[in-house]
């Protein structure tokens, strides 16, 4: 965006919070496509960085009036559009590790799945394997030494199983 | 890309439209706690002080929804008619009486909004400011009859008029 560019846009932005409807389409003109190309490199899908780009577009047009002259109109056009591809990237990730938690290997689906299977077995013993005796109690992997109340059961496989994450990002990378 | 870019311009078209209407809802809460506070200091003929009430809330809303510059007179407008609108009401419950006075509420409303209109006359000589005073003066005079709301819109138009004139001469 360019100087010119810049103090046109600041101009509109200013006329269109103080309730000139006039700069609307000025300020759509301008923005529009800046808003778009940032969501479009921040997000790898095509559509999501399109419904985001849509999303911070009328976010920023329900906040105009709030919009202080004073402030530079680019970077606060930028805030909107910026935290929606934030907001759209940890969606992605919730659904992601979601699906991550629901899928269940079937075991006799291919040779390439057992395969897969059995690595993983090997993988995760490895893991498993680094763990201290409590914590594989913890996980049910050994047999309880001392009874112990249920929430205190929960805590602890709760812990050994953020340490079992731990090490198996030591081990084999993320997820 | 085309069809992308006029939904997307209809929807920011929307949401622009809806943020002021966001921006002008504490004016018109202001408006509405006037009219209330008006109705339970006095109960004036029901119709017409509900239209009249409905009439300055919705100006209320409408002043700041078109531009910032109104919303700026919204404010004064409602202080200035308040003056008129209590003095009327606060009269007409002290002096007894109901619907046509012409002792002493009349010329109080008319004293009241001549004062506020002076002064909004002096700060903030807007027709805007001017039209809120006098829906909101109404509000409370019309409780106390005719010649207190023409009195007090009297008032009104000849403590701010001559400013705006001025104003609009410079």
């Amino acid at each position: 965006v360019s100087p010119v560019e810049r103090g046109q846009l600041q101009a509109a932005m200013s006329a269109l919070a103080e309730g000139d409807r006039g700069a609307f389409d000025r300020v759509f003109s301008a923005l529009w496509p800046i808003l778009r190309a940032v969501s479009g490199r921040m997000l790898a899908d095509a559509s999501e960085a399109e419904d985001a780009a849509q999303q911070a577009l009328c976010k920023l047009f329900a906040h105009a009036w709030r919009f202080d002259g004073s402030r530079d109109a680019l970077p606060w056009a930028l805030t909107f559009v910026i935290n929606e591809c934030r907001t759209a990237i940890h969606r992605a990730r919730r659904r992601a590790t979601a699906r991550l938690d629901e899928a269940s290997i079937d075991l006799a689906a291919s040779p390439e799945a057992l395969c897969i299977e059995q690595e993983l077995l090997v993988a995760l013993e490895a893991a498993v394997g680094r763990l201290t005796p409590s914590d594989r109690e913890a996980l049910g992997l050994d047999p309880p030494l001392q009874p112990a109340s249920p929430a205190t059961v929960r805590k602890r496989r709760q812990r050994a199983l953020s340490r079992l994450r731990v090490v198996w990002r030591k081990l084999h990378g993320a997820f | 890309m085309e069809r992308s870019d006029a939904s997307a311009r209809r929807r920011a078209r929307w949401a622009y439209e809806l943020g002021r209407l966001r921006f002008a809802a504490p004016y018109g809460a202001g408006a509405a706690a006037v009219v209330v506070l008006a109705g339970l200091i006095g109960a004036p003929s029901p119709p017409l002080f509900a239209a009249l009430g409905v009439t300055l809330v919705a100006v209320c809303i409408a002043m700041p929804t078109i531009s910032r510059r109104l919303a700026g007179q919204v404010r004064p407008g409602l202080l200035a008619g308040a003056v008129p609108m209590i003095a009327a009401l606060a009269s007409a419950r002290g002096h007894g009486c109901a619907d046509a006075c012409s002792d002493l509420c009349a010329p109080l409303c008319a004293a009241a909004g001549l004062v506020v209109g002076a002064w909004l006359g002096r700060s903030h000589a807007r027709w805007g400011a001017l039209l809120v005073a006098s829906l909101t003066a109404a509000v409370g005079c019309i409780a106390v009859g005719a010649g207190a709301l023409a009195g007090a819109l009297l008032g009104l138009a000849l403590g701010t008029v001559p400013a705006l004139a001025v104003r609009r001469r410079v």
